[in-house]
């Protein structure tokens, strides 16, 4: 038996009433704004979505949870996302704890993906894929380590190339 | 059921579930209940799985044993200390597991 909980209503994100102030909400506001000036062709509406989820998931980890996350995850998640091939959808975004972040891709019982993305160079992953699970963690030095590419590759084979 | 439905707390060694077997499926539904009322909660589906689907996941020393009190309740034990493992061993059970909707 498991006991469901129903999700939080989704939030939004206005810069314009955006009044953080703190060294750690000013930080938090570069990555965004930095998130928003994506090399990669971003259609608004993603940046939008991914702003959304951002501020569902922390909303959802502080009243919930009662965790507040640092900032330094938040800039290491939107380093992530800029390197990801392009037809990769958004994940769903949640606070794992006050220095980690989880973002999970599912796209049925056995095709599902969920990376951890904490203070460190490091990203952790964990994955179902048909038969085959893994986990583990990898060195992310500003490119896409090769076992997430190729996770990816597994899960969305039709979208992206192979590492 | 999403996987993270089965995912302890990061300081947690055990996650709590219900022995459900020779019940009828409202015994079930009650029992859910009971248990979640104990922790103001609210249930709106049950995940059903057996011993064996626990023993089968790629983590050592994983297993489904009696924890009461209460009767009925079991814990899921052995998990890893690696938050990645842990999740790993969790996507390997939801997949397994038949969802009901309450």
């Amino acid at each position: 038996m498991s006991i469901a909980v129903a999700a939080c209503p989704g939030g939004l994100y206005s810069p314009a009433e955006d009044t953080a102030l703190s060294q750690s909400g000013a930080e938090l506001r570069r990555s965004i704004e930095s998130a928003l000036l994506l090399p990669r062709e971003t259609p608004a509406s993603d940046t939008m979505t991914l702003l959304e989820r951002t501020s569902a998931a922390l909303r959802k980890g502080s009243e919930a949870e009662g965790v507040l996350v640092n900032v330094e995850p938040f800039g290491q998640m939107f380093d992530l996302l800029r390197v990801l091939p392009r037809d990769i959808p958004l994940p769903q975004i949640v606070v794992e704890s006050e220095r980690e972040i989880g973002l999970d891709w599912s796209e049925g019982s056995r095709r599902v993906l969920s990376l951890t993305i904490d203070d460190t160079p490091f990203i952790g992953f964990a994955a179902l894929i048909g038969h085959e699970s893994t986990h583990g963690r990898a060195l992310f030095a500003g490119s896409l380590p090769k076992i997430l590419a190729h996770l990816f590759f597994r899960l969305y084979p039709s979208e992206t190339d192979a590492a | 059921m999403h996987w993270r439905a089965f995912r302890p707390k990061p300081t947690e060694q055990d996650l709590s579930i219900a022995r459900i077997e020779a019940l009828a499926v409202e015994g079930i539904w009650a029992l859910g209940e009971q248990l979640a009322a104990d922790s103001s909660r609210t249930v709106y589906g049950r995940a059903d799985f057996n011993r064996p689907h626990v023993q089968a996941v790629s983590v050592a020393a994983f297993d489904a044993v009696p924890a009461p009190p209460p009767d009925r309740h079991a814990a899921i034990v052995g998990w890893p200390d690696d938050g990645n493992a842990r999740k790993r061993a969790c996507m390997e059970l939801a997949a397994v597991a038949a969802r009901h909707v309450r």
